[in-house]
């Protein structure tokens, strides 16, 4: 781990680097702030701009821009009471009405410190459970890649809104499927094309990713045009802001719970900030001895669990997309997607063969943390000018720099009408409340899925009896299997036992 | 929201019978020890069963009274001021080609701020005007000097 490490540290301790992931985190910042605006559309507009920089560069400065936008979102939560990501939204309940009493500056002190910390623990993790997940990942055969992406989508399905867990895996089958377009590698031959040469190297990855993402968001986003919402004044003392701190130290156990919930809930695979921070603000609720104050803005543990969850799932969501090369969260996706652009496939021989990289990764989070900390202490009356930019400037800024960003990539308009055709599809996706998530899982995931059923078939001679046997990828698919009969099962038997009282 | 999802369902099981009709034209290579049809064939199909059940258990659902219907879903969807965005990008994109890129940035940002702004003014063009500007000088540099690009 150590040489990891050092090895790193020769590539971020550069000047330029260092000035690349304080950039990253200012820009990220900003991005977050602005409500509708999330961390993965701050990573998708960046991602493009990377190409041409060494990966050692590259990556610190995505590292920058991901924990930016992720604390980002708390500016507007707390003093619009309209969350900048969806990460922040359980800080809205207490947060506003915190800031609403006059307090903004120790409700912003909470949340920034708690998210410091918070994110820092999850790096900690980062750092001490990747190399030796890798370790084991390292001994997975064919069979068990497959069931952990079965397993992927199960999580998702799982945890997707209540009577549509079929729909997110007819979603991730719409990417499987779409990932079946283009030239199979194993036979030679092109498939699912239409007769299209275009379609013939099938769908770049990136143009797919903020296409899915960028235009539905943007094209809701424009609702909010000429709507003036009500930033909260505040009089910024710097000294009040940093004496939360001690607030925050005494808080210490709701600080725990929340960041071990984060680590937990980001390692899964497919869920991230978005759950962590609500799962976070309600056990700290459940936990507390005065949970009727909740919601009143009074207490620091209600604005703290929230804010720590959603850092520490960073962490958390960096584990599996570095050792496994499975996506924690849409954000870590869109990382991965970077890697891939810079010939580099996320997994176990990460560790064994871009040793220097996995340290730039490990390293650049911590440093990121810290500039957002800095920045937090110096530039919040920046940010909150940041909130109130009109969003018809915001809005066709953005498109044009999706834009130019699919084009930039291969220098061809094919690129550019794939990120609008799939702009559509998400927007389609949007209305019928159907996760996009899961087809960009579906996308990324399914040559994966198909190599390694391949070789788990012709490695065990066209049985699927290796799939159950092998305790690992037995484990794997018990726990999918499990994780999508029980919820609807205990549901049920909830259900039942209440007509029963009744 | 019922209609909603049956028309989810439909676009999707339409797509994967689209899909379907491509399996037939995949040939298996003789040494090859798995067919290359195995997984495409298996993507589809499982999609397919996914998108039947789904369809079924919509049709047969009960308490669907208190979702939302399919006109408040779908007439937010297709507000004026989203689909003119949509109308105005899709036009732009169009335009990259014929027009050169950086003429239709420049066109698309200065309509689309302008069309899209709550009160048309003076002073809305002239902050139309300098934004795209200065989208253009740093799609210039980014592009142009950065990344060395040929733009269309």
């Amino acid at each position: 781990m150590y040489d990891l490490m050092f090895q790193g540290a020769a590539h971020v301790f550069l000047p330029w680097t260092l000035f690349a992931i304080f950039m990253g985190v200012a820009g990220g910042l900003v991005i977050g702030a602005i409500p509708g605006l999330t961390s993965t559309m701050a990573i998708a507009l960046m991602v493009p701009v990377t190409y041409a920089m060494p990966i050692e560069f590259a990556i610190p400065l995505l590292m920058g821009v991901y924990c930016g936008a992720i604390s980002g979102g708390l500016v507007g939560a707390i003093l619009l009471n309209i969350p900048g990501t969806p990460a922040s939204a359980s800080t809205c309940l207490d947060g506003y009405p915190m800031a609403a009493k006059g307090q903004a500056p120790r409700a912003l002190g909470l949340a920034v410190y708690s998210s410091m910390i918070g994110g820092t623990l999850s790096g900690l993790a980062l750092v001490l459970i990747s190399p030796l997940l890798a370790k084991i990942a390292l001994t997975f055969g064919p069979w068990e890649y497959f069931a952990l992406v079965i397993f992927t989508f199960s999580c998702i399905s799982a945890m997707s809104e209540k009577g549509r867990a079929i729909k997110a895996f007819m979603a991730a089958f719409i990417g499987l499927g779409l990932a079946l377009v283009g030239l199979d590698e194993a036979s030679g031959q092109v498939r699912m094309t239409f007769g299209f040469t275009a379609f013939e190297s099938g769908f770049y990855e990136l143009p797919a990713l903020i296409g899915l993402y960028a235009i539905p968001q943007l094209l809701a986003d424009s609702d909010d045009i000429g709507r003036t919402s009500k930033i909260l004044k505040i009089n910024f003392k710097l000294r009040e802001f940093t004496q939360t701190f001690g607030e925050v130290i005494r808080h210490k156990r709701d600080l725990l719970r929340s960041t071990f919930i984060g680590i937990i809930i980001g390692i899964l695979p497919g869920v991230g900030p978005g759950l962590s921070n609500i799962v976070a603000y309600s056990q700290a609720k459940r936990a507390s001895k005065t949970p009727e104050k909740y919601g009143t803005g009074e207490l620091a543990e209600s604005v703290m669990s929230p804010e720590a969850a959603n850092n520490a799932s960073m962490g958390g969501a960096l584990i599996p997309m570095l050792t496994l090369g499975i996506p924690g969260d849409a954000s870590t996706l869109m990382m991965l997607g970077a890697f891939m652009l810079h010939g580099i496939d996320p997994g176990p021989l990460l560790f064994r063969d871009h040793g220097d990289i996995v340290g730039v990764v490990f390293l650049s989070f911590f440093v990121a943390f810290a500039f957002c900390t800095v920045i937090y202490h110096f530039f919040i009356p920046l940010t909150i000018k940041a909130i109130s930019v009109p969003r018809q400037y915001v809005i066709p800024v953005l498109l044009i720099l999706c834009t130019v960003g699919c084009y930039s990539l291969n220098n061809r308009m094919f690129d550019v009408y794939c990120f609008l055709g799939f702009g559509l599809l998400g927007y389609f996706l949007h209305i019928s409340r159907v996760p996009v998530l899961p087809v960009i899982l579906g996308l990324i995931l399914g040559p994966m899925a198909e190599e390694q059923l391949s070789l788990a078939l012709a490695f065990g001679q066209g049985s699927i009896l290796p799939f159950f046997m092998r305790p690992v990828s037995g484990s794997i698919l018990l726990v999918a299997f499990l994780s999508l009969v029980l919820p609807p099962i205990i549901t049920y038997l909830r259900h039942k036992k209440i007509l029963k009282s009744a | 929201m019922r209609a909603t999802d049956l028309f989810f369902s439909a676009f999707y099981i339409i797509l994967l019978a689209v899909a379907g009709t491509q399996l037939s034209q995949l040939s298996d290579i003789n040494s090859a020890e798995i067919s290359s049809k195995l997984y495409p064939t298996l993507v589809v199909s499982i999609g397919l069963i996914m998108g039947v059940l789904e369809t079924v258990r919509v049709l047969f659902a009960r308490g669907g009274e208190s979702l939302p219907k399919l006109s408040e879903v779908w007439a937010p969807a297709f507000n004026r001021r989203r689909m003119t965005l949509l109308f105005l990008f899709v036009v732009y994109l169009i335009a990259i080609k014929p027009v050169g890129f950086l003429v239709s940035t420049g066109m698309f940002c200065f309509g689309t701020i302008f069309i899209l702004s709550p009160q048309r003014n003076l002073r809305v063009a002239a902050i139309s005007i300098a934004v795209s500007a200065g989208i253009l000088s740093l799609i210039y540099l980014l592009l142009v000097v950065y990344l060395e690009a040929f733009l269309p």
